[in-house]
């Protein structure tokens, strides 16, 4: 078994989710912050309003940015970008990092130096990943709604657990989306419990869900209206 | 902003500049009544209205329907069920086309009577299906597109030489007229469903278009072919110049055509609800609330497409032919020119297919291929074809074949040295420009040219203008498409000569 510890690097994974056509402005802020690259995946959200989700016009197109970040700096920087993009209104954004364990692609030297800046803190909270067959998010959607937990993120995703099958020979992979939440571990170990429940996961093929702990996070909560 | 807020910013975005176009020209050089000018203004944001929800609808209902389907026939593994499939889903949305049957009763009266309503629709839907089938099928086989464009622009060819003459109008009309509002977005996203499965991960965006392209090929070889068996046909009649009707209450020539409309509408969405509930029986068995979203959908663009039609023929069309009047009426050949030009060139954007295609061409290039470079080109592209149609009407001499042959034989010249995709988004763009806007809009204004200018003849100055409206995006996007090559190639040129230097 690898250990952990052994390998923890002093970076985080920074993650943005934003709101469609910010993502190149935060980029270029948080490059000026202590980033070095990104990546954007286009995604969606939804509105918590129960007519716009009857109607089917809840929809909200996103962007998610990843960012991998010393991880003394992580914390103001997430903080920086919520400040700068007012994440505390609503229907904008979240900002949270996630520890990360092993890391290959950057400056090795940069780690000693960063390493003595102090080890990641204890966990804020948890981030929770679900992944299902397409079409199944609006459903989960719903259950969280219930559960008053917000802010669902959808990813559109392929892939499948079994070796992909055969067509006009043609390896073909099933579509699939993937579900973020960030939150209260609490609460969020709730909610994985009441998805799983619903949508039969120990059945094969009916997905997996994991969560993993949040070192920093900005945004979660919004400002009444 | 949510879904719908987003779809009405971007629909303003592309009504507007045909409604700023009409406005200038009410205030410079054919003063409209003010009936006729609020009646248009109203028009604009009833299209504007109609246009939004009907693209939501096609997001929620169409595309998703289109795509299932695609992969129902695809995961059958069976050469014969996605042969079937295609030729199945082809001949019924085409059947309830609305543009083919009002194509095919005009065709009806001209040829009087001797090509009956319903052959013409049967024979165009089964050439439809037919092409549709042949397209999926080379998807899957791995046949490059542009064989496939040869052989079949090769038969219309060959077939064109040995019928009448009108018969050349009719059938790039049926073209344009089976590539609708609906049956557009439908065949796309049925193409791109197909491909997608069968490319899975690799991404190639290539065989994601084209099938629009044939299918709108297939009605062209099925109404000539028919053809081949009229050559003794006598062929006249008069057309109704759309009726002017500058009296009445400020909305009534809105609210007079809503029954009409809603049940042509009606009509075109029903062969995709009949897709569907047959494949979530038999094959799908979605969640319930997958359904229900596609329900949901379906029945936006029902109200959409309603909305949208009433918008187009209530406000749009009588303003279309009065411009049309006034301008020949001045005598002025350029100024007709430069309207019928600029006219195509903004009423394309207004087009319901068009978000539609080129958003799929950025999302399935991941945007390597951006969405306005598609817009710009096919917009000139159209322009072209409008200042070429009042060409037409300007000079007698002129016959259709006179454009369409060169402008084809361009088109395949052009072929050779375009990249593939390009070759695919073309073709589709043909069929999408040629849509319910142009055919009411831009034919109105043409044939209110013709009607004024004495040597012009409506009849078959009138045909031939979805035409010409098909044939230009052809041309323009393969355009587009070597200069992106050959911007390429320099781009790949010169990271090889930085390299070497940096050896």
């Amino acid at each position: 078994m690898t250990d952990y510890e052994a390998f923890q690097v002093p970076y985080s994974l920074v993650v943005v989710i934003a709101p469609h056509g910010q993502a190149n402005k935060i980029v270029r802020f948080a490059r000026e912050h202590g980033s070095s690259g990104a990546t954007i995946v286009p995604v969606h959200g939804s509105r918590k309003n129960k007519w716009l989700r009857l109607f089917e016009i809840a929809d909200i197109r996103r962007e998610l940015i990843m960012m991998a970040v010393r991880h003394d700096v992580a914390g103001q920087l997430i903080e920086d970008i919520a400040a700068k993009f007012n994440f505390k209104a609503k229907n904008t954004g979240i900002a949270f990092s996630l520890p990360i364990s092993h890391l290959l692609g950057k400056d090795r030297s940069a780690f000693d130096e960063a390493a003595e800046s102090g080890k990641s803190r204890a966990p804020l909270g948890s981030a929770l990943f679900v992944i299902v067959d397409e079409g199944v998010s609006d459903e989960i959607i719903d259950l969280s709604y219930r559960e008053e937990v917000r802010g669902a993120t959808v990813v559109s995703a392929l892939g499948s657990a079994e070796t992909s099958n055969l067509v006009f020979d043609f390896p073909i992979s099933p579509q699939k989306e993937l579900i973020l939440y960030v939150g209260d571990t609490a609460k969020i170990s709730k909610l994985q419990q009441t998805i799983s429940s619903a949508i039969e996961i120990d059945r094969p093929g009916s997905g997996i869900s994991f969560y993993v702990p949040v070192e920093h996070a900005a945004g979660l909560e919004k400002e009444e209206d | 902003m949510g879904a719908l807020g987003e779809k009405f910013k971007e629909v303003t975005f592309s009504v507007l500049p045909v409604t700023i176009l009409v406005a200038i020209l009410h205030f410079t050089f054919t003063p409209l009544p003010l009936l006729t000018f609020w009646r248009f203004i109203i028009g604009a944001v009833t299209i504007i209205t109609g246009l939004a929800i009907f693209l939501l609808g096609v997001d929620l209902g169409a595309t998703p329907i289109a795509q299932y389907g695609g992969r129902v026939l695809v995961k059958s593994n069976k050469m014969w069920v996605v042969f079937a499939g295609g030729l199945f889903f082809g001949f019924l949305i085409s059947v309830a086309e609305p543009d083919l049957q009002i194509l095919a009763d005009q065709i009806a009266h001209f040829t009087g009577g001797v090509l009956g309503r319903w052959q013409i629709i049967i024979i165009v839907s089964v050439g439809v299906g037919l092409l549709i089938a042949i397209g999926l099928w080379r998807i899957l086989r791995r046949i490059r597109l542009k064989y496939v464009l040869y052989i079949t622009y090769a038969i219309i060819f060959i077939l064109a030489v040995f019928v009448p003459p009108a018969f050349h109008a009719f059938a790039f009309d049926a073209s344009g007229a089976t590539t609708g509002a609906i049956t557009t977005p439908f065949i796309l996203a049925l193409a791109a469903g197909v491909a997608r499965v069968h490319d899975g991960r690799t991404k190639d965006a290539t065989d994601s278009f084209g099938l629009a392209g044939l299918a709108s090929a297939g009605a062209i070889v099925a109404v000539l072919f028919r053809g081949i068996f009229a050559r003794n046909m006598t062929i006249g009649g008069d057309i109704d110049i759309p009726s002017v009707s500058t009296k009445g209450h400020l909305l009534s020539s809105f609210i007079r055509i809503i029954p009409r409309f809603a049940r042509e509408a009606l009509l075109s969405i029903a062969p995709l609800i009949i897709i569907f509930l047959l494949m979530q029986v038999f094959t799908l068995k979605l969640r319930k609330r997958q359904v229900v979203r596609v329900l949901i959908g379906l029945f936006y663009c029902l109200i959409g497409l309603i909305i949208f039609l009433v918008g187009v023929t209530g406000g749009f069309m009588e303003v279309g032919s009065l411009v049309g009047m006034e301008l020949a009426a001045k005598g002025n050949g350029l100024l007709l020119f430069c309207t019928g030009f600029g006219l195509g060139m903004l009423t394309v954007l207004a087009e319901p297919a068009v978000p539609v295609l080129s958003k799929q061409v950025e999302s399935e290039t991941s945007g390597n291929i951006p969405r306005s470079l598609v817009l710009i080109f096919l917009s000139g592209g159209v322009a072209i074809s409008g200042g070429l149609s009042m060409l037409r009407v300007l000079s007698p001499g002129l016959a259709l074949w006179h454009l369409l042959l060169p402008g084809y034989l361009i088109v395949m010249l052009l072929s050779i040295w375009t990249p593939d995709i390009f070759i695919g988004v073309a073709f589709d763009a043909g069929g999408v420009a040629s849509g319910p806007m142009t055919a009411t809009f831009i034919l109105a204004f043409a044939q209110g040219a013709a009607h004024e200018i004495e040597t012009a003849d409506i009849l078959l100055d009138g045909f031939g203008i979805i035409a010409l409206v098909a044939m230009m995006p052809l041309i323009a996007l393969q355009t587009l498409g070597i200069i992106y090559r050959i911007r390429t190639a320099r781009n790949n040129k010169k990271a090889l000569i930085k390299g070497e230097a940096n050896d």
